[in-house]
């Protein structure tokens, strides 16, 4: 039986439903893009390595067992991603699973793990070592350290050590060299690679798309690392990429660098790539240098590029023309339609008026967009959030709007509202790694749990947040059937 | 529900390949329009107590090593037509690659039958085009995925290719085209026939009510099923005077005197063709403004074989395509049983550009 170095291992959040009817849920399915890299990485050096995904696994083997395969491939390491706080319960369920089933070390990466490194460590035992912050050579130091010694020598690593923890006083930042030796499309290193290309989209649940012809096929493109700015609800933010790996900036890859993934997604079919990384959109003349070397590579795929402000109608052509309109989407988050809240919460503030004037430049390029707005950010009132609904029905009604949602805002740990709850209007339920744990136990298990959000505002209780975007999709639902109906039976074209 | 098998180094998926628009540009005006961008369409068919998915877009590719080559598209769905059967339609695959026709032909058609069977279908369908002598005006398929129709691309010998795998043709369509001048010119004698009828533009509501109503008896477009709705009733939005219906001119009451209808539209290919985006519905602002140069008729019915009728009804359309300075009309769905269309339609100096033949393959147990 093949015998692995290191195996990742995805940990997918499930989620069970009290009422026999509804069918048990496995969510948040996206692998952290980074996770491919290092697989990749590793192959490169010479390790047997490969990433299994829980949950693709589990839809579409129903024998699936995890511990049959630990078994089976008796890895010497097994890194789990807790990269996202969803899978707080899954990932330390999975690394019970291991110790109990091996001897195997078990290593956490990701921000989640990177922000309760020593809670995570002190209080489960399965366990051994936490990477905090960027892995890369922290994985190959890991690998070369026989027996669990020299993990001083290991960069950004958080260790048990007899009765104690330690913390490597080494730190490893990655830098645009770093991020351009590696290769984030060795998508085969993935078990059921080939589902998880055709069944994970943005939409997070992994259903078997019951009733729904899939056309697309996603694959996800790192473009660099970072932020420059602090949103007041993000724990990717530029304080919160200093406080868990210590990068100050961001930092981009090269773009043929880039060029050169997208060719090879294009040769794995994948028709549609997810674009997350636009750090500074003031000037985004990395895009236009890009999107033309796509161009002259005659590069044919689509792309859902997700812009984090607003930007001039030349980026709007020049994304128009370099990529496939099949699947091609422009994503916004305006969160409110409130000037004022959006002002106190975003990094990248925009008026109503300028996001209106851009929706008209999308109309005329014919680009269909994608918004995400939201409820429950710091000092927001029932009466703001109604000009979010305000705002989002005139979206809807005038402009090709292909999807158009509304969530409660998210605790994320090291997040300003998360450090800093006092300062931005909030009081905190969950605040612990073990309040996530216990939170996501209680949801796999189909138990009550004590908060849904972890989270309620000075103006604004949790069922409020709830129930103020339950009304939003409410709403957003009857407007686009309106619009249409209005559409195909009342226009005069 | 969807396709995912690997086989004798082919493979079969739901997938609809970003290729396929660039070489074969495509509109979809189906069910779930919206969600095409997000990369998933959704509809239920229902039929004899099952729900089942309606769409399947079939991709065939070919390993090369690692490397995988699609060969073939097919966007295919099910249907139920009047006899209350359930039917697999496939519209004319489309060829990415050549070189591996019946390989890729015997896999496809292995699974497709195995699908069927599996799904309680026994009749598979297929829409292959041919003779194509002209631009065809939206929509050029049966179903809600029409391609702007290109020589190289959709060959003659395609047909013959699928005769030979057992498909029997059951039905042709034609359509034919002709200028609005030459229409005019032809017509200039008859104009008093015309006129024997007067055309009342209806809404989008009356319009479905009386496609409803009208009964066989009617000479009319053709259309796979008149009971499922989604394949019965194109999703077409209501272009200025598209929509009308003919009544003799002594007649008053406006159900019990129809004599005919046409719902023409503009061929919305003119707009989008430009690879600038498979779902115009979505951007529907700039229908308003354009100056589109070519109408297509895809729904009319009359009610008895008269040419006075055929001539009114020819009369009115055009006069409602030059308000809105079309030059050009195609005039589609025509079953090659009606040849009395055909004879009228020559008349007026209309020839025929495209051929949809209908094939139909048994599906072996």
């Amino acid at each position: 039986m093949k015998k692995y170095d290191f195996l990742f291992i995805h940990p997918s959040t499930h989620i069970k439903n009290i009422s026999p009817k509804i069918n048990n849920i496995v969510t948040y399915t996206i692998i952290p893009v980074g996770t491919v890299a290092l697989a990749d990485l590793l192959i490169r050096e010479g390790y047997e390595t490969m990433i299994i995904h829980t949950g693709i696994e589990q839809i579409y083997n129903r024998n699936f067992n995890l511990e049959d395969l630990i078994k089976k491939y008796d890895p010497l390491i097994v890194g789990i991603d807790l990269h996202w706080y969803v899978h707080s319960y899954d990932a330390i369920h999975i690394s019970s699973l291991v110790k109990r089933l091996s001897n195997a070390f078990v290593v956490f990466g990701g921000f989640t793990a990177s922000y309760f490194a020593e809670e995570i460590l002190s209080n489960f035992m399965s366990v051994d070592a936490v990477i905090c912050g960027d892995a890369e050579l922290p994985l190959l130091k890991l690998l070369k350290c026989k027996d669990g010694e020299d993990f001083r020598e290991v960069p950004n690593l958080v260790y048990r050590s007899g009765e104690s923890l330690k913390r490597s006083k080494y730190r490893y930042v990655a830098n645009s060299s770093d991020l351009n030796r590696l290769n984030f499309s060795n998508l085969h290193l993935l078990s059921n690679f080939d589902e998880y290309r055709r069944n994970i989209s943005q939409f997070g649940d992994l259903d078997p798309f019951k009733d729904k012809a899939k056309l697309k096929t996603q694959g996800w493109l790192c473009l660099g690392r970072g932020c420059s700015v602090n949103c007041s609800y993000c724990g990717g933010g530029k304080d919160a990429f200093q406080l868990l790996t210590g990068r100050r900036e961001p930092v981009f890859r090269a773009k043929e660098r880039v060029l050169e993934e997208l060719a090879r997604f294009e040769e794995m079919k994948i028709s549609c790539v997810y674009m997350d990384f636009d750090p500074f959109p003031e000037k985004r003349d990395y895009y236009h240098d890009l999107f033309d070397m796509i161009r002259r590579e005659k590069i044919d795929i689509s792309s859902q590029f997700l812009l984090w402000s607003l930007s001039d109608r030349n980026f709007l052509r020049d994304f128009n023309r370099t990529f496939n309109p099949l699947y091609s989407t422009l994503t916004l988050s305006p969160e409110s339609g409130s000037e004022y809240i959006r002002k106190l919460n975003k990094g990248f503030y925009y008026s109503n008026s300028e996001l209106l004037r851009w929706l008209e430049n999308i109309k005329r390029e014919m680009i269909p967009i994608q918004l995400y707005f939201t409820s429950g950010l710091s000092w927001e009132t029932v009466s703001h959030f109604e000009e979010t609904i305000k705002l989002a029905k005139r979206i809807v009604e005038e402009y090709p709007v292909v999807s158009i949602s509304c969530n409660p805002i998210e605790l994320e740990p090291a997040s300003p509202r998360f450090l800093s709850p006092k300062k931005y209007g909030i009081s905190l339920k969950t605040r612990k790694f073990i309040d996530f744990y216990n939170v996501f136990k209680g949801l796999a298990e189909g138990l009550p749990i004590h908060s849904q959000l972890g989270y309620e505002t000075n103006y604004l209780s949790e069922p409020l947040i709830i129930e103020l975007s339950q009304q939003f999709r409410e709403i957003m639902s009857s407007v686009q059937y309106n619009k249409w109906e209005k559409f195909f039976f009342k226009s005069n074209l | 529900m969807t396709f995912n098998i690997r086989e004798n180094g082919f493979k079969i998926e739901s997938r609809l390949p970003t290729a396929l628009f660039n070489e074969a540009p495509f509109i979809y005006t189906g069910p779930d329009f919206m969600s095409f961008p997000l990369g998933m369409i959704s509809d239920i068919i229902n039929n004899k107590n099952r729900s089942i998915q309606r769409f399947f877009p079939i991709t065939i590719s070919k390993f090369q090593g690692k490397i995988l080559v699609d060969q073939m598209f097919c966007f295919s769905f099910f249907y139920v037509n009047d006899e209350d059967d359930l039917i697999f339609y496939l519209t004319h695959p489309f060829w990415f690659d050549r070189s591996n026709m019946k390989d890729t032909m015997d896999f496809f058609i292995m699974q497709i039958e195995g699908f069927a069977n599996k799904m309680n279908c026994n009749q598979i369908e297929l829409e292959i085009h041919e003779n194509f002598t002209s631009c065809i005006a939206y929509p050029t398929s049966l179903s809600h995925l029409s391609y702007y129709l290109n020589r190289d691309r959709f060959q003659a010998d395609d047909l013959k290719f699928f005769q030979r795998y057992g498909f029997n043709e059951v039905n042709s369509l034609f359509c034919y085209e002709q200028c609005l001048e030459g229409i005019e010119k032809n017509l200039k004698d008859k104009i008093s026939d015309a006129k024997k009828y007067k055309a009342k533009i209806i809404n989008q509501s009356d319009f479905i009510k009386i496609k409803d109503k009208i009964n066989n008896s009617f000479i009319k477009a053709f259309s796979l099923s008149t009971k499922d709705l989604i394949v019965s009733h194109r999703l077409l939005p209501p272009f200025n005077k598209s929509m009308f219906i003919l009544n003799k001119k002594n007649k008053t009451s406006m159900n019990s005197s129809i004599n005919g209808f046409v719902q023409w539209v503009p061929n919305l290919f003119e707009l989008f063709r430009k690879r600038c985006s498979p779902i115009p519905y979505l951007h529907y602002h700039n229908f308003k403004d354009f100056p589109f140069k070519c109408g297509k008729i895809i729904n009319w019915a009359i009610d008895e074989e008269r040419d006075e009728l055929v001539i009114a009804l020819m009369y009115h359309t055009i006069n409602m395509m030059k308000k809105r300075g079309i030059k050009k009309c195609q005039f589609g769905f025509i079953h090659n049983k009606q040849d009395f269309m055909y004879n009228i339609l020559k008349f007026c100096g209309f020839s025929k550009v495209h051929t949809i033949k209908l094939l139909k393959r048994k599906v072996l147990e």
